[in-house]
């Protein structure tokens, strides 16, 4: 008697994680049902709730409305830039802050850095957008690049990293073998910090890839759009395609899925490691 | 009276030597430092540039009247005073406000709840929910929008098929043009989006009591509920409040999701208007530069409250 009601209770948790699993993973299930499902079955009631055979049709029709494929191209080429420029800059303003502890100033570019994590990127949205106009950057991919790069938790959390895997008798050592300090940079540190990297590289890519109010500040022309902003433009304009819009954004998460899956301790890190240390 | 003034000469001569001597050493030591600032240089030039400076001009220009072209004229608090006059603008703030409590309290709940269940209950497989429940932040926000507004849709949203089962005839709810609803529909986008991320922060968190607490405090007689009351919550107390910060400020700041619910309109009555998109709003489709500028230092000193009373909650606590 005992016993049953302790399975019971174990049973409990147990179903109700699947019922929620199941409820979570739902939405991303429809949406591939969807994309295979025809625009007017879509639209019919009650909703397909199992795979179609129109695939194809949506694929090219698609295309035909919008330039997914530059779209996609953009995001891809955006993010691939954004995220080995933010390594490059955040791991070598790293390597400063991590061996130059005792340079005159340090706390208070340290304090710059660490305070303006919290600050909200709209703060100074206004004066923003005239920079990059003046720059000549209004319809350009340079201003989702480049301003993107001036990541102040970058910068934190490689700093944290590099001190927890670097030695410092590693740097003096290295100096005394003569290696220049661009030297150590690139062949001591970088391959010790490789881990951290890669779990920058993974937040950096994804905040990029998943960008949406950037790129509808600066955007004009269809061509140039990334894939959010393609496809939230495809709903507003042709408010009837489901199938297609759900197609558009199948394929563009994707290869991120699969990617997760295979790499997820990776991505785990990547996504939670910020706010754990 | 003459040795005094011999004396403060003293003083002062011997006060300005160090002074230059300390100039001088601060100049060596940069200069030995000089790497220092090579390496940091890169970053601190993007940011003073794309960060700083427009925070900075952000602040004078929300006391000004510009669009964009032209001169700005200064208004002094004028900006503030129209806004503080705004139905619109106290719609945004307040709505802004329901979306960031309602979606905090519940997502950071849900989380606990899973990691607490994981956790203590479910011996295999803990892998497996980290991945499935952190699925959805794979998904940008602008295209998790797209994915609500047509389950929800009102002819052939799974949703209204759905309730079409417990009552006799079709269920034609439309949700998004709904003012009740459109709230929380956003709510709930930011609750399947972000319910994974906090439930492995407080995974990572619950691992580290150990079962011994647990045990001494069964021994000692205490029920289940008193353990989560006493032990595990003041445990977990330090992660909790780290989520509720990161939880805060997305919320102050949320853009992508009404916008796309709403289609850049802000929904039936501006019901599902946030701050950030009623910022958008007057800075790129009113070009109303000193308004917007106006309400960018009005979120970023929400954000800043937020944070100071969760960092000092914080630093009593520990």
């Amino acid at each position: 008697m005992k016993k049953a009601s302790m399975n019971i209770r174990k049973l409990i948790p147990q179903i109700f994680m699947v019922i929620l699993s199941v409820i979570f993973v739902f939405p991303i299930i429809w949406m591939f049902i969807l994309s295979t499902n025809s625009r007017e079955d879509v639209f019919r009631f009650p909703p397909p709730l199992l795979p179609g055979d129109e695939l194809l049709n949506n694929f090219n029709r698609l295309l035909e409305t919008i330039p997914y494929f530059s779209n996609l191209w953009n995001s891809v080429y955006v993010s691939i830039l954004s995220t080995l420029l933010i390594l490059f800059v955040c791991s070598f303003a790293a390597y400063g802050f991590a061996r130059f502890t005792d340079a005159p100033g340090y706390k208070w570019f340290f304090y710059i850095v660490v305070g303006s994590i919290m600050v909200p990127p709209l703060a100074g949205i206004v004066p923003w957008f005239m920079e990059i106009k003046s720059l000549g950057w209004i319809d350009t991919h340079w201003a989702l690049i480049i301003p993107a790069a001036a990541y102040p938790f970058g910068v934190f959390w490689m700093i944290q990293y590099s001190k927890q895997a670097v030695p410092a008798e590693l740097y003096e050592s290295a100096k005394l073998d003569g290696a220049s300090e661009l030297r150590i940079y690139w062949q001591i540190v970088i391959p010790l910090i490789r881990p951290g990297l890669g779990a920058l590289a993974i937040l950096s890519f994804l905040n990029s890839w998943q960008s949406f109010q950037t790129p509808l500040i600066v955007l004009n022309s269809e061509e140039k759009f990334t894939v959010p902003l393609g496809l939230t433009n495809l709903t507003t304009q042709f408010g009837t395609d489901v199938s297609g819009v759900m197609l558009g954004t199948s394929i563009s998460i994707l290869p991120i899925f699969i990617a997760f899956i295979f790499a997820s301790k990776h991505f785990i890190e990547g996504l939670t490691n910020g706010s754990v240390k | 009276m003459d040795r005094n003034v011999i004396v403060d000469k003293n003083v002062i001569t011997q006060a300005s030597t160090i002074d230059t001597t300390k100039k001088i050493s601060l100049l060596r030591r940069m200069k030995k430092y000089k790497m220092f600032y090579f390496f940091i240089a890169p970053f601190f030039i993007l940011f003073a540039i794309f960060s700083l400076f427009p925070i900075i001009a952000s602040f004078f220009i929300g006391f000004t009247e510009w669009n964009g072209m032209g001169t700005p004229e200064w208004v002094g608090f004028e900006n503030y005073i129209r806004l503080y006059h705004d139905p619109v603008f106290i719609k945004s703030l307040l709505n802004t406000l329901y979306i960031w409590f309602f979606s905090t309290v519940l997502t950071l709940g849900l989380a606990f709840i899973l990691a607490f269940m994981v956790n203590y209950y479910i011996r295999r497989a803990k892998g497996f929910y980290r991945v499935v429940f952190l699925f959805p932040l794979l998904v940008a926000p602008a295209l998790t929008a797209v994915m609500i507004s047509v389950i929800f849709s009102t002819n052939s949203g799974i949703m209204n098929m759905f309730l079409s089962f417990f009552v006799e005839g079709t269920v034609k709810i439309e949700w998004l043009r709904s003012e009740t609803w459109i709230k929380p529909l956003i709510v709930l986008i930011i609750i399947w989006r972000w319910t994974g991320y906090h439930f492995i922060l407080f995974l990572a968190g619950l691992q580290t009591i150990s079962s011994d607490v647990y045990e001494a405090a069964k021994i000692d007689g205490a029920s289940g509920g008193q353990i989560i009351r006493k032990i595990t919550l003041p445990l977990m107390l330090p992660i909790i409040m780290v989520s509720v910060l990161t939880a805060t400020v997305g919320g102050i700041q949320i853009f992508d999701e009404p916008y796309v619910l709403t289609q850049g309109s802000g929904g039936t009555n501006d019901a599902g208007l946030s701050m950030a998109m009623y910022l958008y709003q007057n800075a790129f489709e009113y070009f109303d530069f000193g308004i917007a500028s106006a309400q960018s230092y009005i979120l970023f000193a929400l954000i800043l409250i937020f944070t100071l009373i969760n960092s000092r909650f914080l630093r009593n606590r520990t």
